[in-house]
This record gives C-alpha cells, structure tokens and sequence, in this order.
C-alpha cells in the first residue's frame, strides 16, 4: 500500500513538482494551498510525510506546524519544511515549532527523495 | 518620459490623489502578471514531466530488451531476449540435423540389410545350379532305366514305369527350379533398385544436410552480428534518453525560479498596497479627476486582460482570433 504525504504550499506550481517527485518515489500525495487549507483536508488521512512552505497566506508554515503537533494522529509524522528562507533564526523557529528539516528552495527531485528516504521509514 | 508624466496639478496631495487608481492598477497587473507566469510554468513543468515519463519509460523498455526481463511474452521471461532466442534458434537446428543424421544412419543400416538379402539370393542362385545338375543326372538316370527295361524284356516292365516317374518328377524339378531362379531374379532386380535409391537418397541427404548447416551457421552468424549492432544501438539510445531525463529534470528545477518571482512581486504588491493605503489616508479630502491618467493608461494597454484591469471590456478579439480585412 502506497504511503501518503501532503503538500502545503501556496504556489500551485510548487505543489505540482513536489507531487510529480515524491509520486515518483511511490507516495499518494494530498494537497493543501495554506495552512489552514491542509488543516481542513488532514482528517481521515494516514500521512507519513508532510512538506509545507513557510510563507503562505491565511496561515504560514510554521503556524501550521505547531497546529499539526497538537494533533496527537501527527504527533510524529515528519514535516520537511521546504522554503525560500535561508535565515538562521526563521530555520529555529521552525525546528523549535515541530519540524523535522529544512530544505531551501529551488530544490532537486532526487535530493529530495534521497532526504525523504532518510526521514520517512 | 512626457507620455507618463501625470497631470501637473497644484498640489502634491493632488499629484498623489491623482496617481492612487495608477497604484491599484500596478498592484492587479503585477497580481495577474504573476498569476500568469504560474499558470506557464505548470503547463510547461506538465509537459518536460510527461516528456521524463516517456524517457524513464523507454530507459526501461530498452533495458528489460537487453537483460531479457521482458514481461509481455506467454512463454516466459528469459525468451524475450533476441540472444536467446538465437541461441534457441540455433539449438532447434541443431535438433533437426541430427535427426537427419539419425535417418542417414537409418538408410545405411537398410543399405547393409538389403545387400545381406542380396548375398541370400545369390546363394540361392548358386544352389539352384546344383539342383539342375541333379535334375539333369535323374534324366540320365531314367533313360538308362528306359533302355536297361527294353533289354530285360517283359520282366523288366516295372523298370521302365519307374524310369518314367523319375523323368517325370526331373522334369517338375526342373520347373520347380526355374520358378525358383525367375523369383530369385526378381529378388534381386528390387533389392538393385532399392539398394540404388537408398544410396542416393542417403548421398543427397549428407549433402542437403551439409548445405543446410552451413547456411544455418551463416544466418545464425548474421543474427548475432546485427544483435550485437542492435544492442549497442540500445545501449547508446538507452544512455542518450537517461542523458535527456537529467536535462529535462534540470529545466524543471531551473523553473522553480517562477516560485522566488511570485514571492519577490507578492511582497512589491503588498508594499504597493500599503502605500496606496498611506496615501489615500492623507489625500481623503482631496477632489482630483483621475481620468485624464485612466485615459492615457488605456490607450497605452493593448491586451484584453490589460484593458479589464482598467474595468474597460471593449475587446472583440479573442486570443488566437484571426480577423482579415
């Protein structure tokens, strides 16, 4: 049974290459635009990977995060945060808020995979 | 330039007041703009990924080929592979010329029976010269029997009905022999002709057999040949496609770009938003007419989109419209 991962990011665009890699290494993907758009989809979902952007509208990822860890269903579940941010302290805000790692954009399919591989068992 | 120059006006609050829809317009156009840009990237970003799927795909099609892993076979995996079909090929050959030689063998084995049959008849032959020679001392006998009864007179009468018996039976003998001799002739005539046509069909075959292995041998050699080209015409295709999925897997990082793009003018637009708002906060009171700036903007914007921006929706044309005149 293929493993599911969900998708936050505001860029449609984004969303669409993130799903086309990580459907290439067998996952299902689900996707949300926000924060709070992937909040309202998580329900009923077995996730085993989240990857959310940080600056999206209506809530940003690290928000996102922090609402994702009080779930006690995604207490666990890895969160790669994939962004344009580079500085030090956003990056500690968000290891501080739940996330399992950072990963700048752009990004390359086969590093990412490679990184999922690490973090997904 | 004096074709964007605003309206001069008297004062700078109504230079700004005059210049605040030009704000909203930029933020739209700058919104759309990016809207834009994403909705190409996806399309083209749909397009490199179906590309790389056919790519990987025939990667993959072109190496099951030449591992011979195919799975599209009734007969199983390992016969996909045109080395082993080849290999097969030959080992089929190979099955039906010894059967050949198995029927060569045959046919000599028959030779050397038929020449024993015609050894038999020939010994036959010799025995039914020693049964004329009998045959022809019974005659004698009898006539001397014959001649010895006249000399003896009436009291020899019973001689000569035995000399007569004797002549008699010689004489069936003889044709007994002769009936004999005629089948043995026969005999042989057709173990000859037999014998003749075996050896022939037998020389033909050895040589038929020849001709066929060596043609098979060349046709074998030429299917390897051009396997071994058609291999490594695959090898090289398979390495040319991997070669096109890395660049296509390039350019579609490379158009992550889109995503910094839309950042960086989501942030000019929220800026612009904000001074839009600054300004209107200090130009409430100002009375300006904007629509000499409006005007001069919608003579500029020529695309559809540009125009509805404005809140002008003029456009006859649609994109791709061919209209001639």
């Amino acid at each position: 049974m293929a493993k599911t991962a969900l998708i936050v990011d505001d860029s449609a665009s984004m969303r669409q290459m993130v799903a086309y890699t990580l459907r290439q290494g067998g996952f299902e993907v689900v996707e949300g635009e926000n924060g709070q758009d992937a909040l309202d989809k998580i329900p009923g979902h077995k996730l085993e990977l989240i990857i959310t952007d940080l600056n999206m509208p209506i809530m940003d990822g690290i928000t996102f995060i922090q609402k994702v860890r009080e779930l006690p269903a995604f207490k666990f579940v890895p969160i790669l945060m994939l962004t344009t941010e580079t500085q030090a302290s956003k990056k500690e805000q968000g290891k501080a808020a739940g996330a399992t790692g950072w990963i700048v954009k752009p990004f390359d399919p086969d590093k990412l995979l490679q990184t999922v591989a690490k973090v997904v068992p | 330039m004096e074709q964007h120059a605003f309206p001069e006006t008297e004062t700078l609050e109504e230079q700004v007041a005059t210049a605040l829809p030009v704000l909203d317009v930029m933020g739209t156009q700058l919104k759309q703009t990016s809207d834009q840009i994403e909705t190409a990237v996806m399309d083209v970003c749909t397009r490199f990924q179906s590309m790389m799927q056919r790519a990987r795909a025939g990667v993959s099609s072109a190496s099951e080929l030449l591992s011979g892993e195919g799975q599209g076979s009734s007969v199983g995996r390992s016969r996909e592979s045109i080395g082993v079909l080849i290999e097969e090929a030959q080992q089929t050959i190979e099955s039906l010329l010894a059967h050949t030689q198995h029927s060569a063998k045959v046919s000599q084995s028959a030779i050397e029976r038929i020449n024993r049959v015609r050894a038999a008849t020939d010994e036959i032959t010799k025995s039914l010269a020693q049964l004329d020679d009998i045959t022809i001392g019974n005659r004698l006998l009898a006539v001397n029997a014959r001649i010895q009864a006249v000399y003896a007179g009436d009291r020899a009468a019973g001689f000569g009905g035995v000399a007569n018996e004797i002549a008699v039976q010689a004489r069936r003998s003889s044709e007994i022999v002769d009936l004999i001799r005629s089948v043995s002739g026969e005999l042989r005539s057709i173990s000859q002709s037999a014998l003749t046509d075996l050896q022939v069909m037998a020389a033909d075959d050895q040589k038929a057999m020849e001709r066929s292995k060596q043609e098979v041998d060349r046709v074998l050699e030429d299917f390897r040949r051009m396997n071994g080209h058609t291999r490594q015409f695959i090898e090289k295709m398979t390495r040319e496609n991997a070669s096109v999925v890395d660049e296509i897997s390039a350019a579609v990082r490379s158009l992550q770009f889109q995503d910094r793009i839309s950042q960086r003018m989501a942030h000019v637009i929220g800026e612009l938003e904000g001074l839009r708002k600054a300004f209107a906060r200090h130009t409430q009171n100002v009375e300006v007419d904007s629509k000499a700036v409006m005007d001069r903007l919608s003579s500029l914007y020529t695309m559809h989109e540009e125009r509805t921006v404005l809140g002008t929706n003029d456009s006859a044309l649609n994109e791709g419209d061919v209209e001639l005149f």
